[in-house]
């Protein structure tokens, strides 16, 4: 069958960046989780970094649509979307893997994957081969007609990867997809979100230095709700010094700009 | 493109634009410019007819070709794994059984428990006097099943709930699944205890298809809407008059509901290709 174009494939991007917030703030609880984050993250894969409760994971719940932001700014795809149409529209063209994601057990990964792009809107004549690509892409090819029940906690986590860029999303939001994976794997995925990268926007939250160290070109740093670094991995490489605690140079960058943050904080509460 | 390809084009798509012209049976010709065998791949790709006919072409003009084609086809045949056609057919049953009930056993269960329940308690009040309760009839089930596919029982909730897909359309399609469940097992049911619960029930179930009938036309929502306050006018303007039991809910108007029910399902079940992008539902009925 011929591949038909339509107008909206190649019309021009309207939107410097794929992810713009002001002030974002989102409340869980009693507790203000994102207190006031700026982002502007286009296409590239950008790394979420920050300790246990910072807020990474509201952050990424909120820009997958799951949460609604309190206050502030948030403009997803150009759109500050808030129609029912435009929503739809804009979730078109996510991809989001949570943090804990729970699986039919009786699905295969190929019905998994197949009923998750079926949820996307994937058309039916385009979906198996978006389906095969996307399990071959996470290296599941053998494992495609299993249950997802009999799986290991990394399959599934790859399995949790294949859905969500099955939809060849615009903005992939992957929460912790490195957990449970191998070294081999690891590698394998952070050569995946690089291709990915070069083009949508991919934002990976993870506790591991060493992931963003590899695979992402620019950095958040999150720490009590708040982004207290955004930029190149390089500058958050050159923040440390040797005197600041670290195996590498990018974890003496990180503790350094925590470091910087803490004093900054108690000097303003003195 | 309606038109099929010319048998000379054919030939000249296979031989390439650089063949002799002594091969070409068609003298003085203008050959075809590159652009015109890519449109002629393009309708190729599409046309099974014009393939066929290029599988003629190519056996009486180009026994090479026709050769390579065949020896590529058995080395693949030879590697691939064998599919057998049972299977596949068995698997796409299962993908599409999946789209109506996913396959986890809790909020299944929940939503069962509830519609039965919710059925019985509406159908009482139906018969002890209070028949403006009915109102509520096709909402019940809705209720029901959205209240058992929470966060707390569908382990595949967070995800499920960051799709274009979620949302009434969704709640429509699982409530149309488990009354499609619940209904005939009461009406047994009911047929042998001598009650009549799922009097309540088949009313929301034709009116569950119609939603999703109406709404691969005109969006859920608006279908939804207009369904229930449909219903509410109907249900609520003789209530007020008297407090005898609808005539719409008595034994005799059960044959009605359920032929208008069965009638829905089909049409959902005809509509369902439509449920896409509106955009890839105007290229399909181009």
């Amino acid at each position: 069958m011929p591949a038909t174009i339509s107008a909206s494939d190649i019309a021009p991007t309207r939107y410097a960046h794929h992810i713009r917030a002001r002030g974002l703030t989102v409340r869980r609880g009693r507790r203000l989780a994102v207190d006031g984050v700026d982002l502007d993250l286009g296409t590239g894969v950008h790394g979420l970094l920050g300790p246990n409760g910072a807020g990474k994971t509201t952050l990424i719940r909120t820009l997958a649509t799951v949460l609604e932001p309190h206050g502030g700014e948030l403009e997803l795809l150009g759109s500050a979307r808030r129609g029912r149409g435009e929503l739809r529209e804009l979730r078109r063209r996510l991809g989001y893997l949570p943090q804990a994601f729970g699986h039919y057990r009786r699905f295969t990964v190929r019905e998994f994957v197949e009923y998750m792009a079926w949820l996307k809107d994937v058309p039916g004549r385009r979906s198996a081969d978006a389906v095969q690509h996307a399990i071959d892409r996470v290296d599941l090819t053998g494992r495609a007609d299993d249950r997802m029940g009999s799986l290991s906690g990394g399959m599934l986590r790859r399995a949790g990867i294949a859905q969500a860029i099955v939809n060849d999303p615009d903005i992939l939001l992957l929460d912790e997809p490195t957990v449970g994976l191998d070294p081999a794997q690891r590698l394998e995925l952070r050569a995946l979100l690089r291709d990915i990268g070069e083009r949508s926007c991919v934002l990976v939250s993870t506790h591991l230095v060493e992931d963003v160290a590899a695979a992402c070109t620019n950095v958040v740093l999150m720490d009590e709700g708040g982004a207290v670094f955004a930029g190149h991995v390089d500058r958050l490489r050159a923040a440390g010094t040797d005197a600041d605690p670290g195996d590498s140079d990018i974890e003496r960058g990180y503790s350094a700009v925590l470091r910087r943050h803490h004093e900054a904080k108690a000097g303003a509460r003195r | 493109m309606t038109a099929h390809l010319s048998r000379e084009l054919l030939l000249r798509y296979l031989l390439g634009p650089g063949a002799p012209a002594g091969e070409v049976p068609a003298p003085g010709a203008v050959p075809p410019t590159a652009g015109e065998l890519w449109a002629a791949e393009a309708h190729l790709e599409g046309c099974s007819r014009c393939r066929t006919e290029l599988a003629e072409v190519s056996r009486a003009h180009s026994p090479a070709d026709t050769a390579l084609v065949r020896r590529v086809r058995e080395r693949l045949t030879e590697v691939l794994p064998a599919v057998p056609v049972r299977r596949r057919r068995w698997h796409r049953a299962r993908a599409a059984l999946a789209r109506w009930a996913a396959p986890a056993l809790g909020p299944w269960v929940a939503a069962l428990v509830l519609v039965v329940l919710g059925a019985l308690v509406l159908s009482s009040a139906v018969t002890h006097g209070s028949p403006a309760l009915v109102v509520l009839a096709p909402a019940m089930p809705l209720l029901a099943v959205a209240l058992s596919w929470g966060p707390h029982s569908d382990p595949v909730h967070e995800l499920i709930a960051t799709t274009p897909r979620a949302g009434l359309g969704l709640l429509l399609r699982r409530t149309a699944a488990v009354l499609s469940l619940v209904v005939p097992a009461l009406a047994v049911g009911g047929s042998l205890t001598g009650t009549a619960p799922v009097l309540v029930l088949l009313p929301a179930l034709a009116l569950t298809c119609a939603a999703l009938a109406l709404g691969s036309r005109i969006g859920v929502q608006r279908a939804a809407t207009g369904l229930g306050a449909g219903w509410a006018a109907i249900v609520v303007v003789p209530a007020t008059e008297g407090h005898t039991v609808p005539a719409y809910l008595r034994d005799s108007a059960a044959p009605g509901w359920a032929v208008a029910a069965a009638a829905l399902g089909v049409a959902v079940v005809l509509c369902r290709d439509t449920y896409l992008h509106p955009r890839e539902a105007r290229a399909r009925h181009r």
